[in-house]
């Protein structure tokens, strides 16, 4: 039996000692391409050139170097205010502090660092924190800003470090002895030069004595001062990171010491804490608790970092490769469901973007600097033209050219050179699809920021993701948000445009045009929105303008001279108007302050805006629309109910009104186009196949795996693995029965008892276990020995010999023995015993002899 | 520390002798070692008095009644019947009585009898906490503002490390007004007003070290000057409280922020199964649980009491609840079936399978010490687990996963 393939042997990996070797010995320049590829292959399907393969393989590398990088600056911003707070924390925990109370007993500075509970990242987290205060400078921008002045002085003294840190992890402090010594051996290996030998002296000290740690720290400040010039000695940082799962006695202990020698040495400490304050409470004592001086530090929610790097990598666009809806719900559930781990997510997504570089031949085009000299659109071969056309948005594209321009369309299926010529344009377009739904989906945003009740509101991620299902279009959101624009009083409404506008902007679609012809959707869209601005102004002038004098003075000057010119006159009018409003005011016996004030800041307006040199319209407008809203708020604040109704009558001139829903309808079919232009669904776009990463299978398999249901399946139904031809049912039961329901003896040892298995109950009688076993292998004999004699076919067994592989030679070789030897099937029924005990189906059991315990039930 | 440069007037006469027989009643209330022989009556002035006399008693060598001879190394009585009558008199007797071996060098033992337990004599630990008086501060008014913090802490703290700790802290607020001369020194009512809800702030947070000291004199000294200033004009004591009651809420809301974390979706469903395997006998599971059986496989309130009273015990109260006697350990098995059967009601939209997260997630649970692995890490058939998780979490956990916990708990209020 020493030939039989066991799975309870070790396997070992040996690895190619000397990859230069091995590509000698196999010759030929294609292996030493494989690992300098990383495994990329040429794909065969599309007969692709080396070139081309070489080409993906860069790609990817640039993608993802530009993606991690985006992710761990994403990362390291959004901690940086904890971090610099942390490292106030521990600058000023030595430093003596003049108004605080002076306390009896010196507690231990100890921050609490709560990091979320996904434990495996903050390995990374930790590390950052001890780079960071182990460096001289303070992880905020400008050293400056740090408010007391005496920790200032070193910030700018940039020769050595001044705090030394230590991690201390739960795995290398299981007792007292070993927290002490891995602390202290940590310290030490820090590696200060000067140290003097800390074992001087009579008696030779343990490696986990506090005196090797404190003659060290003495030496070390000697050393220091003799170096440098006055200075604060460093703090020793003591980072317990996974404060859970320390033991809790050695900690308190350790506490306990570590204190005791906090007038010698400048211990302070940082805890990593996953779950709450009640840890650190329900896991020390009072004794211990009262040693710690905690200051609580909040990490940001790793929920809300998945957040920003989906924005900042998809919303935004700032990389080429995006990740369709399925994939990145598989992503972000991944994420929510089960372990808020960014690293979990990145790994993903590093699998998601490697993949779609491995096996997508036309992700060759998938570069954001694509352009007409690329070497990508010189190596496009026959088979990338076909799988183009094969690609679903393609072929939705051509449809459509084939009504509007069928010679277009002709030349796309057919020319091979204006397709490459049209595929730089089609890219061209999907780039500008991603810079305006970026543009339009912040807008969507503020909307929603701007009038979304808190219940109604959806996060970003959600919104996103719902633009990716092509539902965002259609959604509550949009409607509700339109709605209420509708329902902004004429104010509001103008406030909101003057947004609106210094929201475009601002926005860098429509500051980064140099030239006037270079003019991109979203500066035409700009346009159409200042037009409105410009007319609902002057409906808002009009109206205004009529409440005082009933004189309708509309100039229509879109130049900037124009613009200025009419803000003096208007001001200028209404002052006049100020001054005859009040006369009325007056002579209807009501207060009259509201208007004189009213006429004294037109006045000063009108002086402010003329000596303003250079006349921003904008600027402009922002004032007259303070200057219209101050006129109303003041009117309608002081006037009585008579003067009011007077003014409201003649606020709304005839055909003032009916403009203004015009316009107000106007708006919101701008808005609404808007949306629906510029949200529309990314598969809607030609070619976004190669900018979309869309499977979600493959990357189930590799991180959501279900080890017990591969098990299962490998037992229950192997022909699935080992896709042999042998296991077929036989010719009578036809139909009725599964295959995975029947046992056959064509199968493997081991799929053959698990298939007993399942059939049996909570004990299993070995021996019954093995009759049966050996039942099915002898039916199986009899079987093969008929087939033997019927077609004298000895092929047979050899062909199942070589499907199986080396899987099941035995049953192969012996297959042509008549009988079955009782010893044989013995051994072999104990092999596949042991394999399923090693695979946790059965146990041992002492309750009954023979029997065995099955562990199992039900199938996954 | 006994201040022994003010005599106090000690108009009781006291009488000082060895024997053990009897005590009287004296002047004052006050009863002393009393003579069987009738010594002359002798009247102290003051302690010092006291003392003196005490020394020359021990010195003389006298004999008994049995006719021993007692040298002055042989041990001296004074026994005090009575002794909470003490307690009225001079501040400083008690602690001259209980060091009174200490100042006389003689062996002296004091023996006072009493109906009250001793918590009731040591009034003033004062002396002790004079000592960590801050340097130019006003002594009077300090001792004051310590006696106070010990009227209020005694009954919780008896810890002196804890007081020195309270009272470090707690005394800047209490001088705060004073020195910014808002309230007079002697006013001593509106400053006990001052301070009062700083009390009752630092009993709930400060003891219990929710928040720690720096917190809490960040917190106090920022917090509470900006809003007085605000209302500048208005009378002192008007001032104070709101003061107070901002610097109250802020530290309230501080400390509620940082007491909640997150868990992933699926996370939180494990520990509500586990929490469930803990609290609810395993015999009931099929009825909670399966799947199959009637009214949705939930136990009516009908079946919980005839479940109930079929073992033998209350619906409540009884010695037997799981919830009294805590968590139960369970088989991990156990706990991942209810999980899966509760999730498989809650998420109806997606079939949730069996993985190796769900598995990643109970080790990290176990590490983050909401579970309590039961059995040994290195055995890794049969783990078992206890749910170290109080209700009110697991309440707020149902909550946010709109999970009706109740539903499923036997015997649980």
């Amino acid at each position: 039996m020493d030939e039989y393939d066991s799975l309870t042997e070790a396997v070992f990996l040996v690895l190619p000692q000397k990859p230069a070797i091995s590509t000698k010995a196999k010759g030929g320049l294609t292996k030493a391409d494989h690992f300098k590829l990383d495994g990329f292959q040429r794909l065969k399907d599309v007969n692709e050139s080396w070139e081309a393969t070489e080409l993906r393989h860069e790609l990817f590398n640039k993608e993802w170097d530009l993606i991690s990088s985006r992710i761990e600056s994403i990362m390291s911003n959004m901690n940086t205010v904890v971090l610099s707070a942390i490292y106030e924390f521990v600058e000023s925990a030595y430093t003596p502090r003049t108004t605080r109370a002076v306390m009896p007993i010196q507690e231990l500075p100890t921050g609490l660092i709560f990091a979320g509970i996904n434990v495996p990242d903050h390995d990374q987290l930790f590390r950052q924190i001890a780079q960071m205060l182990s460096s001289p400078f303070s992880p905020s921008s400008q050293p400056t800003t740090t408010s007391s002045s005496g920790t200032n002085g070193f910030a700018e003294d940039s020769d050595g470090n001044n705090n030394l840190v230590v991690i201390l992890q739960s795995k290398d402090c299981v007792n007292l002895k070993s927290t002490l010594k891995s602390m202290i051996e940590q310290f030490l290996g820090l590696g200060i030069a000067g140290v003097i030998n800390p074992q001087e002296g009579a008696i030779k000290l343990q490696n986990y004595d506090m005196h090797v740690l404190e003659r060290w720290y003495q030496s070390l400040c000697d050393t220091q001062e003799h170096q440098q010039r006055t200075r604060k000695p460093p703090s020793l940082v003591v980072i317990i990171q996974d404060f859970e799962s320390f033991d809790q006695d050695t900690l308190q202990d350790f506490i306990t010491i570590c204190s005791n020698y906090q007038d010698r040495i400048p211990l302070v400490f940082l805890m990593g804490l996953a779950t709450s304050i009640d840890a650190l409470h329900q896991g020390l004592p009072k004794s211990a608790l009262s040693l710690l001086q905690t200051r609580k530090f909040q990490m940001q929610q790793s929920s809300e970092c998945l957040t920003a790097i989906i924005d900042d990598l998809f919303v935004q666009a700032n990389v080429g490769l995006m990740v369709g809806p399925l994939p990145l719900k598989q992503l972000i559930d991944q994420f929510m469901h089960y372990n808020f781990s960014v690293g979990g997510f990145v790994a993903n997504l590093k699998y998601v973007v490697m993949h779609h570089f491995y096996a997508n031949p036309l992700s060759i085009l998938c570069d954001r600097s694509l352009s007409s000299n690329s070497p990508a659109l010189e190596l496009l071969g026959r088979g990338h033209f076909d799988h183009l056309r094969m690609l679903p948005s393609f072929q939705k594209y051509v449809e459509s050219k084939v009504e509007n321009d069928p010679q277009v369309a002709e030349m796309l299926l057919l020319d091979e050179e204006f397709l490459t010529l049209h595929i730089l344009e089609l890219v061209q377009n999907i780039r500008e699809y991603h810079s305006n739904f970026a543009l339009i989906f912040d807008f969507l945003w503020f909307l929603q920021s701007r009038f979304s009740v808190s219940v109604l509101k959806k996060s970003r991620r959600a919104l996103y993701f719902m633009a990716l299902e092509g539902a965002l279009t259609e959604s509550s959101t949009i409607t509700f948000l339109l709605s209420q624009v509708r329902k902004l009083n004429s104010n509001d409404m103008m406030l909101f445009i003057e947004d609106w506008v210094q929201f475009f902007q601002a926005s860098s679609r429509c500051q980064s045009k140099k030239h006037a012809g270079e003019l991109n959707d979203m500066d035409r869209e700009l346009v159409a929105i200042q037009s409105i601005r410009d007319r609902m102004t002057q409906l808002l002038e009009v109206v205004s303008e009529d409440s005082a004098t009933s004189s309708s003075e509309i100039e229509d000057n879109d130049d900037e001279d124009g613009v200025r010119d009419r803000v003096r006159t208007i001001a200028f009018e209404e002052g006049k108007a100020g001054a005859q409003t009040a006369e009325v005011v007056r002579n209807a016996s009501t207060t009259s302050t509201g208007m004189a004030q009213l006429s004294q800041t037109a006045a000063l307006a009108s002086t402010i805006t003329t000596t303003t040199s250079r006349l921003n319209s904008t600027a402009t407008f922002v004032k007259k629309r303070k200057l219209v809203s101050l006129k109303a708020n003041d009117t309608e604040g002081r006037q009585t109910r008579i003067a009011q109704k007077t003014r409201e009558t003649a606020r709304l001139p005839k055909g003032a009104l009916g403009t203004y829903t015009l316009l107000v309808s106007e708006i919101d079919e701008l808005l609404a186009r808007l949306f629906k232009t510029y949200l529309v669904c990314h598969d809607q776009i030609p070619l976004n196949e190669i900018f979309y990463y869309s499977q979600v299978t493959i990357q189930q398999k590799a991180f959501l795996p279900q080890p017990r249901a591969s098990i299962q399946t490998a037992l229950g139904q192997p022909e699935l693995y080992l896709n042999c031809d042998c296991c077929h049912p036989p010719a009578g039961s036809g139909a009725s029965m599964s295959l995975a329901e029947m046992v056959l003896p064509t199968q493997h040892d081991t799929c053959i008892l698990y298939k007993l298995y399942v059939e049996c109950g909570r004990l299993i009688n070995m021996f019954d276990w093995f009759t049966a076993f050996g039942m099915i292998l002898e039916r199986g004999m009899d079987e093969d020995s008929n087939k033997d004699e019927n077609d004298n076919d000895s092929g047979h067994s050899r062909k199942r010999a070589k499907t199986k592989g080396k899987k099941d030679p035995v049953n192969g070789s012996h297959k042509k023995k008549v009988g079955l030897d009782q010893k044989e099937v013995q051994a072999r029924f104990i092999t596949a015993v042991a394999e399923l005990q090693l695979m946790g189906f059965i146990k041992p059991t002492n309750r009954k002899t023979d029997h065995v315990q099955r562990l199992t039930w039900g199938n996954i | 520390m006994i201040d022994d440069d003010s005599p106090r007037q000690l108009d009781s006469s006291t009488s000082k002798r060895r024997s053990t027989t009897s005590a009287e009643t004296e002047s004052r209330k006050r009863k002393r070692r009393a003579t069987i022989d009738d010594a002359p009556w002798d009247k102290c002035e003051n302690v010092n008095e006291f003392v003196e006399w005490c020394r020359k008693l021990c010195d003389q060598d006298s004999t008994a009644d049995d006719g021993r001879t007692r040298g002055p190394q042989e041990t001296r009585y004074i026994v005090l019947d009575r002794a909470e009558r003490l307690r009225d008199s001079a501040p400083t007797l008690i602690p001259v009585l209980m060091r009174l071996q200490e100042l006389t060098g003689r062996n002296i033992c004091v023996i006072l009898i009493t109906t009250i337990v001793w918590e009731k004599f040591r009034s003033k630990t004062g002396a002790i906490l004079e000592r960590d008086l801050p340097e130019g501060e006003d002594r009077d008014l300090y001792m004051r503002f310590v006696d106070l913090v010990y009227d209020v802490f005694q009954r919780n703290c008896k810890d002196l490390n804890e007081i020195r700790h309270l009272v470090a802290l707690l005394f800047p607020l209490y001088v705060k007004p004073v020195k910014e001369g808002k309230i007079q020194k002697h006013d001593a009512l509106k400053l006990h007003r001052h301070i009062q809800a700083y009390f009752v702030e630092a009993t709930d947070k400060l003891y219990l070290r929710e928040i720690s000291s720096r917190e809490w004199s960040d917190r106090t000294l920022a917090i509470a000057p900006g809003s007085s200033s605000n209302r500048a004009g208005d009378s002192n004591l008007i001032r104070s409280a709101p003061g107070a009651a901002t610097s109250e809420r802020a530290l309230m809301s501080a400390v509620e922020v940082h007491n909640t974390f997150d868990l992933p979706y699926f996370t939180k469903f494990i520990l509500i199964a586990s929490f469930l395997a803990s609290y609810n006998p395993p015999r009931l599971d099929m009825r909670y649980f399966a799947k199959v059986s009637n009214q949705g496989g939930k136990l009516s309130r009908r079946a919980k009491v005839s479940a109930v009273k079929k073992h033998g015990f209350d619906q409540l109260g009884s010695k037997l609840r799981q919830q009294l006697l805590g968590p139960k350990t369970f088989p991990i098995e156990r706990m991942l079936a209810i999980f899966y059967s509760i999730l498989d009601e809650q998420v109806l939209d997606e079939q949730v399978e069996e993985n190796v997260n769900v598995h990643t997630q109970v080790a990290s649970l176990v590490s983050l010490r909401l579970l309590q692995r039961v059995t040994p890490m290195d055995k890794l058939d049969s783990i078992k687990c206890k749910c170290n998780v109080s209700y009110d979490m697991i309440k707020a956990l149902a909550k946010s996963t709109k999970f009706d916990i109740d539903k499923y708990l036997y015997d649980f209020t």
